[in-house]
């Protein structure tokens, strides 16, 4: 069977009734904490991660995906309405988008935001689709040393260069690749790091227990320690005219081109294993104000500030999915816990991914194609409601989520060591919050190391224990010089902006 | 809490790893490529930058970031007090849980934890918790069969 017959297939599956409510109820979930500022896609899927004991896959990574694509959409809004993006991808749309809002203009930059999202959406999937066989194709031909280093490269990148330290960063992976080896080593039998034979660590730690209390707990608690949710004011402005007279004629004119612009930024930079959503909206920012007719209309409100980092947003999205679902690779927060739901059903991630989850992987991609028509449904006249929900008093929405929390990992065993352990994993959330650790690291170690570990000892095996193994390899060798020269970036770009500053 | 303190919990963390590592029973089987081998690399990678982290606290501790210190994002009065509630709310579900089921217990988390966020303990914050609270239990035990055991319980 083709791809083309699979992707017809994923349709077929995904516009049955029963997974297209999973689909609206993604969807509807993803704009309600995209537009809920501090609650982002990562930490939803994260709550939602327990019930996956619960739900087939299936329906489970549709829901996950419309959150996903609806946190993007959503975003923009609390962005254009607030000045408050919900999401750190949302910034650059603020900037032009509330300057829109205070002249009077908040339908066109919701409107701009919301099609261009669509555009975005569907291009990145168009795209995802067309290039995901391809690149699969290719790394199915990897062996274990190869695999092991593209481990190495997912790491490296995800750590050194994303973050604001190479330091916190490493620490932070270091500590999740410790966390990934608690348990019982599966060839060898022997307990690791389960100080003196718990019982509850033989079985190693659930990653949704990890993910759960980093993101949901440790949100929370560091922002009761802040103390400044109660004391925030919001000013939302709302749009004044009916939204179907929101685009006139000339904001058309001046949005396709960012759009298809932003749109072809998001993707490509999204899929890179640096990629992620920040890169592509700031590039697209920079890019539309060069280019538009009216450059002094930025910084007042112009709608192509708008239309070009919205759309490069969203194509970012279906772009991070791509190095995800083709070779096991989370490039964002939001990926490292959809691969996480991946680990809770016991399924593989990585270049076999698409062969034998097909279904999976093909009803995935098809869901996304749905989400977007239903997003684009669900944002653009349905905007009056979410501006009422973002007025919902935030010590309510924080014991909704620790409640939320610790059901989901109550659920799964009764066991009160697992809710000591989420509040664990949620006072290291809110020590690293507050001193800048970046948390997917730790997420993409505990996930990809004991991988990577089974790699290594299989390619070292197959090596006769020579680990010159992964540098006589050509792919492996390629890859392992990628992830060490990313490493050093961040050290070299350092050293030679002080040299500049001295001269 | 500074960076420093933070550090320290860091180093002592790395204390633990390496004491765990040297636990891990040798394998003569898989010596090569044994269950010690992936472990000591990741703790000396954790202890390596570790190392650097508490040398930055010691020494240069102005170029690590604390949003204590942010003008902007510093937290307000009363910390220990909000920290001491979440926390103990938290503390308390765990140990109530078993004994007086998941409403009960997740109604009194809720309460320390809205207080936490500067509500105050008042009738109607315990009604809004319950409520809270039963919503959850009822969305994830009765829709979603997902074993919460009991609504309330009662056993000491």
């Amino acid at each position: 069977m083709n791809y083309f017959e699979q992707l017809i297939n994923g349709f077929s599956t995904a516009l049955s009734p029963s997974i297209l409510i999973y689909g609206f109820a993604g969807c509807l979930a993803g704009t309600l904490v995209g537009v809920l500022p501090g609650i982002g896609p990562a930490l939803t899927i994260a709550l939602l991660l327990p019930l996956t004991f619960k739900a087939p896959a299936v329906a489970m990574f549709v829901l996950f995906a419309g959150i996903y694509y609806g946190g993007m959409y959503g975003g923009s809004t609390t962005a254009i309405l607030l000045n408050t993006p919900g999401e750190s991808s949302s910034v650059v749309t603020s900037l032009e988008g509330n300057k829109m809002a205070r002249r009077g203009l908040a339908g066109q930059a919701l409107a701009t935001a919301a099609i261009g999202s669509f555009v975005a959406g569907t291009i990145g999937t168009i795209a995802l689709t067309f290039f995901a066989p391809i690149v699969v194709k290719v790394a199915l031909t990897f062996g274990p040393a190869e695999y092991f280093s593209l481990m190495v490269l997912a790491a490296v990148s995800v750590t050194a260069v994303l973050g604001n330290s190479v330091i916190r960063g490493m620490i932070s992976l270091s500590l999740g690749l410790i966390i990934g080896l608690v348990g019982i080593d599966l060839q060898s039998g022997q307990p690791r790091f389960t100080f003196g034979g718990i019982m509850e660590l033989l079985n190693g730690v659930e990653v949704t227990v990890a993910v759960v209390g980093l993101f949901a707990v440790g949100d929370a608690l560091f922002l009761a320690w802040q103390g400044r949710e109660k004391s925030k004011k919001t000013v939302i402005i709302s749009p004044k005219n009916k939204w179907y007279n929101w685009m006139r004629k000339e904001d058309w004119k001046r949005s396709w081109k960012p759009w298809l612009r932003g749109s072809f930024y998001g993707f490509f930079i999204g899929a890179l294993p640096t990629g992620g959503a920040e890169v592509p909206t700031l590039l697209s920012y920079y890019t539309e104000k060069k280019l538009s007719k009216k450059p002094k209309e930025f910084g007042k409100g112009a709608i192509e500030g708008v239309a070009g980092p919205e759309a490069a947003n969203n194509a970012a999205a279906a772009g991070v999915l791509m190095p995800l679902l083709t070779l096991g690779i989370p490039t964002s927060a939001t990926a490292a816990v959809l691969l996480s739901a991946f680990e809770s059903y016991g399924i593989r991630s990585g270049p076999t991914l698409l062969t034998q989850q097909s279904n999976l992987v093909w009803t995935l991609i098809a869901s996304l194609y749905i989400g977007n028509v239903i997003l684009l449904i669900l944002n653009y006249p349905l905007v009056g409601i979410w501006v009422k929900i973002l007025k919902i008093p935030s010590q309510w929405l924080y014991v909704g989520v620790i409640i939320i929390s610790s059901a989901g990992v109550y659920g799964n065993g009764r066991s009160s060591f697992d809710l000591a352990l989420l509040l664990f994993f949620g006072l290291i959330g809110y020590f690293f919050r507050r001193f800048d650790f970046p948390a997917a690291p730790l997420i993409i170690g505990l996930i990809l190391g004991p991988i990577a570990e089974q790699s290594l000892r299989q390619a070292l095996i197959i090596g006769m224990g020579e680990w010159t193994t992964f540098i006589t390899r050509p792919i492996s060798a390629t890859i392992l010089f990628i992830a060490f020269t990313l490493f050093l970036s961040p050290f070299l770009i350092n050293f030679y902006s002080k040299r500049r500053k001295v001269r | 809490m500074s960076a420093l303190r933070f550090s320290l919990i860091l180093f002592f963390l790395c204390g633990l790893a390496i004491w765990q590592v040297t636990q891990i029973p040798k394998s003569t089987l898989y010596d090569a490529v044994g269950a010690s081998l992936v472990p000591k690399f990741a703790v000396s990678l954790f202890t390596v930058f570790v190392i650097f982290y508490v040398y930055y606290s010691f020494f240069r501790s102005k170029e690590l970031p604390d949003v204590a210190d942010n003008k902007n994002e510093k937290p307000l009065k009363n910390t220990v007090n909000r920290l001491s509630y979440f926390l103990g709310g938290f503390f308390l579900f765990i140990i109530l849980v078993k004994f007086f089921g998941f409403i009960f217990s997740g109604t009194v988390c809720g309460v320390c934890i809205s207080k936490s966020f500067d509500t105050k303990i008042s009738f109607k914050s315990l009604i809004i918790n319950f409520f809270i609270v039963s919503s959850v239990w009822i969305l994830f035990s009765v829709v979603l069969s997902v074993n919460l055991g009991p609504a309330f319980y009662f056993k000491i």
